[in-house]
């Protein structure tokens, strides 16, 4: 099937249908088109409209769709509103549901699904409110990761060569860097040109700094002053960062003095002007002409203290030489020699002195080690105590002698009452044979010889007969 | 090549220092006086050049 997109109304068309009597039927094509060419006036063509937004949705596609409403006297007025992909991607914030912005765009009729909606391009919250509670956010993301601290702050170098500079190429910013760097020292500015406002300003302004922080010593990053929204790209995150990685010590020249952007925050230095930070920048031709006239100064002083003391230390020399001076001296030194003298000889005396006492105190306590002069004194005592040792010895040996002789005369009469004597006394005697003692009748039998011992003699004996009857 | 004015400046210095130093004999002084003067005419001459010269990089490099 053919689509019509477009229907061409001859002026003549037109004449017919205005002829006709009655209401004019029309194709939905023309109609549709002519809805088309109504909506393409100019006063509904690139134009801002400030609204709330609500029904946002985003689609996977990346083109977000969305309404703009606003209540009057409680009576609510709606808008359909889309934003391609390719403009979503510059948004430099979230929109979002209830939140207030100026959309920039175009009203435009789809004529395929008979409606009509605002194109948008550009779109900022448009709530001071909005934009500094976005500024807030980011400040404190910032924060946590430390953009801000102190110990980033780098110090820019004294004499540099290069200064780099990112601002608009066209604006006041680089004529008043111009002007006070070259009234101050020579150095070269190498100019990064980057727009300062619009909806990529923070894309161009974080690009224009990479692009030049490689050949410069330091940077400088302005903009004059503006209003609230046109620093805002200054304290997008993009050129936050930017300064951040930036390899040289960045300075901040954004606005007036009391603007304080995020990129402020982050610079190593935050100037109140341009010109201020083209201070900051490079030292100033007058001091350093001063600065080295006193170095100047300083050398030929010190020039002339050095010739000065190089007179006096020849002085010095003249007089030490001088003849008096020298007799003098050898006067000191011959005082000085007897005097030393003097302490040998002292010194010798009293050492020898010293080995003699030291000597005697050696020989004394060697004496006193002497084993004859112990034995000597301790002899008489040892002797006398031998001696009674000696006598008690031999009186305990005499009464022990005489126990001992009483024991064995006691011991001799007891022998003496038992001893065979005795038994012999009594008329008992001894019977031998052949030598042996008979202590039986046993080994006897008639005929036998035997002995008879008694006290005084003995007697030999022939049995005759052996009795074995105990009972004798 | 030439010196960079902080390079000029800092072999001042250290010119300076060494003159301060009490062991600097007198020759050495002299010596180093005569290298300081040429280093301070050197820098006043560098200041008096009051020229700037301003580059403009291109957006696409």
């Amino acid at each position: 099937m053919k689509i019509i997109n477009q229907v061409i109304m001859d002026q003549a068309t037109l004449d017919k249908w205005n002829k006709k009597d009655g209401p004019v039927t029309l194709r939905v094509s023309e109609v549709s088109s002519m809805i088309t060419s109504l909506f393409e006036d100019t006063a509904l063509q690139n134009i801002w409209i400030t609204g709330e937004i609500t029904n946002f949705k985003k689609h996977s596609s990346g083109h977000l769709y969305f309404s703009l409403s606003e209540q009057v006297n409680g009576k609510e007025s709606l808008i359909s509103c889309s934003i391609w992909r390719n403009a979503a991607r510059y948004l430099d914030f979230t929109p979002d549901d209830g939140m207030e912005v100026r959309a920039y765009g175009s009203v435009s009729h789809y004529e395929p699904g008979g409606r009509y909606s605002f194109q948008v391009t550009q779109m900022r919250p448009s709530g001071a409110g909005e934009r500094a509670l976005m500024i807030e956010g980011w400040r404190r993301e910032m924060a946590a990761k430390g953009w801000f601290s102190p110990e980033r702050k780098r110090t820019p170098p004294r004499y540099p060569v290069r200064i780099g500079v990112v601002t608009s190429s066209t604006g006041a910013v680089i004529h008043d860097i111009k002007k006070v760097v070259s009234g101050r020292f020579s150095a070269e500015i190498i100019l990064s040109p980057a727009m300062v406002q619009g909806i990529q300003a923070h894309e161009d302004i974080a690009r224009a700094i990479v692009r030049v922080q490689n050949l410069v010593d330091v940077l400088i990053v302005g903009r004059g002053g503006g209003s609230y929204e046109d620093l805002f790209a200054f304290n997008h995150p993009l050129v936050v960062e930017a300064i951040v990685n930036c390899p040289v010590p960045v300075i901040s020249a954004i606005g007036h003095e009391v603007d304080i952007t995020l990129a402020d925050l982050a610079a190593d230095i935050s100037a109140s002007t341009p010109s201020h930070a083209a201070e900051q920048c490079v030292p100033d031709r007058k001091s350093e002409l001063d600065a080295l006239m006193h170095i100047r100064k300083n050398m030929f002083q010190q020039l002339v203290n050095r010739i000065e003391s190089a007179e006096e230390d020849i002085n010095s020399i003249r007089e030490r030489l001088s003849a008096p001076r020298l007799l003098r001296e050898v006067r000191v030194r011959q005082e000085g020699l007897a005097d030393m003298t003097d302490r040998l000889t002292r010194g010798a005396l009293s050492l020898k002195d010293k080995a003699h006492s030291r000597l005697s105190e050696l020989h004394g306590r060697i004496e006193g080690k002497n084993p004859m002069i112990f034995i000597r004194r301790e002899l008489p005592g040892q002797r006398a105590f031998l001696g009674e040792i000696k006598g008690r010895l031999s009186c305990a040996v005499m009464v022990s002698l005489r126990e001992k002789q009483s024991e064995i005369d006691s011991l001799s009469a007891t022998l003496k009452a038992r001893g065979p004597e005795a038994l012999f006394k009594a008329g008992y005697c001894m019977v031998l044979s052949s030598g042996n003692i008979v202590r039986s009748c046993t080994g006897l039998a008639p005929g036998k010889t035997v002995t008879l011992l008694f006290m005084d003699g003995a007697a030999d004996a022939t049995i005759t007969k052996v009795n074995h009857d105990k009972k004798i | 090549m030439t010196k960079k004015y902080e390079e000029l400046i800092g072999d001042l210095k250290e010119i300076i220092k060494k003159m301060e130093e009490s062991t600097t004999s007198l020759d050495e002084m002299i010596n180093l006086y005569e290298q300081g003067m040429v280093l301070v005419k050197q820098c006043e001459d560098r200041l008096a050049e009051a020229e700037v010269k301003i580059t403009e990089l291109g957006r696409e490099s």
